[in-house]
């Protein structure tokens, strides 16, 4: 009995590290500050994985939905931007080489509060990179933690522009996985024609067709499947879409989907991946600018383990003026965002059918959201809006980075607006992209698999 | 007398609070040093620490280190609020660094105790609700994991495996990342 009552009080003091009450893990959990050495915690013993699979506690280290200037904290960890165009000159290659400097790598900006905090860091920072691949890259895209770059080769200054094939790498800085994909050699519509951008996940490959807002059945993976390039080929003039799957290693032929003196790409060159299926936007460039009302959506689905895509194509009888963009809202249906100087316009497919050539398919939800603290930044002048980039984030929301002057969240459906940067991108940058990770979603779907 | 200068002090000295451990030992200290404690402090307003507070979550071993680590804090306090009304003299600017190190040196001094009386501070910091000590400890173990892999963090702070092989095999397939 005393003997019990001795352990008891010794678990308390000397083994209690699993024991210890959840507030106090709390303090404790929210100062590890890196991602995988949360996850080795949550491995050591069952109580600690208990409550790092607990939904609303893994919310309350990283808060979403408390208020003011916290909404997009476990989501939107940041962005990555280059400050230079990357330079194919032999001499500055070899200098860099030489000395290992990064001038040309993307650095990373974490947003207030960011689980990345940190400082300002390159993307070498994150991921493993002793040869310095990642060193020469661009930041493309990024989607669920993955972010695209186009590579430059060490020996590139030997190539021409045109005949060096596109490099390409991927990388999560949050997980350290890095991919680097044979280049695309064969294809004419290589570099600078290439203009959109797909990255699968683990995620969409289960998701397949499924719906987006259920929860999961089983855990899969954060990794990078699969990835969905379009470019205008030179030879025929179309629009031909690519595809690569990283379990094979292997790009797939292309195949033809839209005339490209025809259709004219709108909004973001990164898809919008919805139900496995990645979505792009065009309009129609043979009419004059004033006339062009109808939208082109063209989609890519990736069909069985192959990397085959089936392509279609739907006209979407929405007038989102000068400046659409798709998005997907956070009930997993898809919009239509029409960007202004300081406001946007949001078009929502109503819910349950298919008929998206039919008008009436489209309900216009007279949803407009003002950006006021923008309107000081920017006069209502559409010539401006080529100062903003806008980008989509997973679950209703838009981003818009303002050139030089700070950038903002928009979600949608709480038509909430939040300033995540303040002039810190004032340096300027030649490209830059968000990064989003849902870090709650991703250690549920890497230890709740039970 | 006591209301001028140095009164403060001498009214800091004049309330004392007896602070009762769980095996009933009994700390004598001054209100400034009790009030970091926010518990304390809600108490003392309350107005309910005549004849002492009894702390029965905390023994008397954790509350000495406790008690330490208040007084050395409410005095860098006391410190700071002397030297932010002299702003402009140099020399007191010149002490405050010269005390924050100090201060930091005692921190990191503070932190060199056995596992054991780890935990058991950071418990008592949360039940006494001192946010500086809770920051110190819980950093103190949120930076031993960094970069440990699950068996030296149960080794170090003596947590059971408690999950099977065939558990932590398939999670370990899942979050190979985490390992690389």
């Amino acid at each position: 009995m005393a003997e019990e009552a001795a352990t008891e009080t010794e678990g308390r003091t000397e083994g209690g590290a699993a024991a210890l009450p959840e507030d106090v893990l709390f303090e404790i959990f929210s100062r590890v500050n890196t991602v995988s050495d949360l996850l080795r915690c949550a491995l050591s013993c069952k109580p600690w994985r208990r409550l790092l699979t607990d939904r609303a506690f893994l919310r309350r280290l990283w808060p979403d939905q408390l208020g003011h200037g916290s909404h997009h904290r476990s989501r939107l960890l940041g962005f990555f931007f280059q400050q230079r165009r990357f330079v194919r000159r032999k001499k500055l290659m070899k200098a860099r080489v030489k000395q290992h400097s990064s001038a040309f790598a993307p650095a990373f900006l974490p947003t207030p509060g960011s689980p990345l905090a940190g400082g300002c860091r390159d993307l070498a920072a994150f991921v493993a990179d002793a040869d310095g691949t990642f060193n020469y890259a661009q930041p493309l895209a990024s989607r669920r933690g993955v972010v695209l770059v186009r590579l430059a080769p060490r020996d590139c200054f030997q190539r021409t522009a045109t005949a060096g094939g596109l490099l390409l790498g991927l990388c999560n800085p949050v997980t350290g996985e890095r991919h680097v994909a044979p280049p695309l050699e064969t294809c004419a519509c290589l570099g600078r024609h290439v203009n959109g951008y797909a990255i699968l996940t683990g995620d969409d490959d289960d998701t397949g067709g499924g719906v987006d807002h259920l929860p999961r059945r089983r855990p899969s993976s954060p990794a990078f499947t699969r990835l969905l390039l379009t470019g205008l080929h030179q030879d025929d003039r179309h629009i031909h879409l690519h595809s690569y799957s990283a379990a094979t290693r292997c790009w797939a032929g292309p195949t033809a989907c839209l005339h490209g003196d025809k259709f004219r790409m709108a909004g973001a060159a990164a898809a919008v991946v919805h139900r496995g299926a990645a979505h792009w936007l065009y309009f129609d460039a043979r009419r004059p600018q004033d006339e062009r009302h109808d939208l082109y959506a063209p989609s890519a689905e990736l069909v069985g383990t192959g990397t085959a895509a089936r392509v279609s194509f739907t006209k979407l009888p929405v007038d989102a003026g000068w400046s659409p963009y798709l998005c997907v809202t956070g009930d997993g249906r898809l919009s239509i965002v029409g960007v202004r100087a300081t406001s946007v316009e949001v078009w929502t497919r109503q819910d349950g059918d298919d008929a998206d050539g039919d008008p009436a398919a489209w309900l216009w939800t007279r949803q407009a959201i003002r950006i006021p603290a923008a309107a000081q930044l920017v006069p209502e002048c559409p010539s401006l809006l080529q100062s903003i980039h806008w980008f989509h984030l997973d679950k209703g929301a838009m981003v818009a980075v303002y050139n030089g002057d700070g950038a903002f969240v928009v979600d949608i459906a709480r038509e909430v607006v939040e300033k995540v940067v303040d002039c810190s991108l004032s340096l300027g940058y030649f490209s830059c992209v968000p990064y989003e990770m849902d870090l709650p979603e991703l250690f549920l779907l890497q230890l709740g698999g039970q | 007398m006591a209301s001028a200068g140095s009164g403060d002090e001498k009214a800091a000295a004049a309330a004392m609070i007896t602070l009762i451990s769980s095996d009933n030992e009994k700390f004598e200290v001054t209100e400034a040093t009790a009030t970091l404690s926010q518990t304390i402090r809600h108490m003392i307003e309350d107005g309910c620490t005549d004849g002492g507070v009894p702390l029965p979550n905390v023994t008397s071993k954790i509350l000495a280190r406790v008690i330490e680590y208040c007084k050395k804090h409410a005095t860098a306090a006391a410190g700071e609020e002397g030297s932010s009304s002299s702003f402009s003299d140099a020399a007191f600017l010149e002490v405050d660094r010269a005390f924050l190190e100090e201060l930091e040196e005692f921190d990191d001094a503070f932190l060199e105790v056995d596992r054991a009386t780890l935990f058991d501070l950071i418990l008592a910091a949360n039940y006494l609700d001192i946010k500086g000590l809770l920051n110190l400890t819980c950093q103190k173990v949120a930076d031993s994991v960094k970069g440990k892999t699950p068996e030296q963090i149960r080794e170090m702070y003596n947590i059971v495996n408690d999950l099977t092989p065939e558990e932590e095999a398939e999670i370990r397939r899942e979050t190979q990342w985490a390992f690389e």
